[in-house]
């Protein structure tokens, strides 16, 4: 009998690639979290100057929404390591859907809201995840990820 | 008579602008969708061909994701733009 049908089936039912999955979504995190924070913050000034206190309000919802929105996606990152790429798949596309239906759904809801001011809220959301997405590509690429991962 | 004309147009065409900016989500949502499905056949392919690279590939894709995902947010963030106008 072999080592490898003698350990517990949870010992080997574990995927290797989950810990570089997972290790790549700890990185995009680590790295996008503060520059994200800072947009919004920046954000939030900005509006309440040039707006007021529904500029403010605006930004801080703007920035609510991008972070909810991209860490969703770090959650499923996360989430999904270590399963077979057909369910990785499904699990994506069901996010991307899933998230593009609440967003629709939320930014519709939040247009008719007249203590928001839509501009602060649609820049400041724009901004924060386009520097999140940058921040991530950064991680990306000064993450390590070996290319062959044996053991599966 | 022709301010009353093009007064009614303006006010008209700003009625329909809420519509527009829906139809216009609608078909900016498309692209990305199109392009998640992409990435991720890909992978499916890559990793069927190569088991030992799944980790990469599934790196590779999930950078993909949350760029082709930046074009569909910029699609909703335009058209909160446009129907709040």
């Amino acid at each position: 009998m072999s080592e490898t049908t003698e350990q517990p089936a949870e010992q080997a039912a574990e995927n290797p690639h989950a810990a570089t999955v997972r290790k790549l979504a700890d990185a995009m995190l680590r790295t996008a979290l503060w520059p994200g924070v800072a947009t919004v913050l920046l954000g939030i000034v900005v509006s309440a100057v040039l707006v007021g206190a529904t500029g403010a309000f605006g930004a801080v919802v703007g920035g609510a929404v991008a972070f909810g929105s991209s860490l969703l996606t770090i959650f499923l990152m996360r989430w999904t390591g270590g399963l077979h790429p057909m369910f990785v798949m499904a699990v994506a596309l069901g996010g991307y859907v899933g998230k593009m239906l609440v967003l629709l759904i939320v930014m519709t809801l939040l247009g008719g809201v007249e203590a928001i001011h839509p501009m602060a809220l649609a820049l400041t959301m724009l901004a924060t995840i386009m520097v999140w997405a940058g921040a991530e590509v950064v991680a990306f690429r000064n993450t390590k990820i070996p290319t062959i991962v044996t053991g599966q | 008579m022709s301010n009353i004309v093009l007064a009614q147009a303006a006010e008209s065409a700003a009625n329909i602008n809420p519509g527009l900016a829906a139809i216009g989500y609608g078909l900016g949502a498309i692209g990305p969708g199109v392009g998640v499905g992409l990435i991720w056949a890909a992978v499916i392919n890559g990793t069927a061909r190569q088991p030992e690279a799944q980790g990469q590939l599934q790196g590779i894709a999930w950078i993909s994701f949350v760029l082709v995902e930046v074009l569909a947010l910029i699609g909703l963030v335009v058209y909160f733009i446009a129907s709040a106008a």
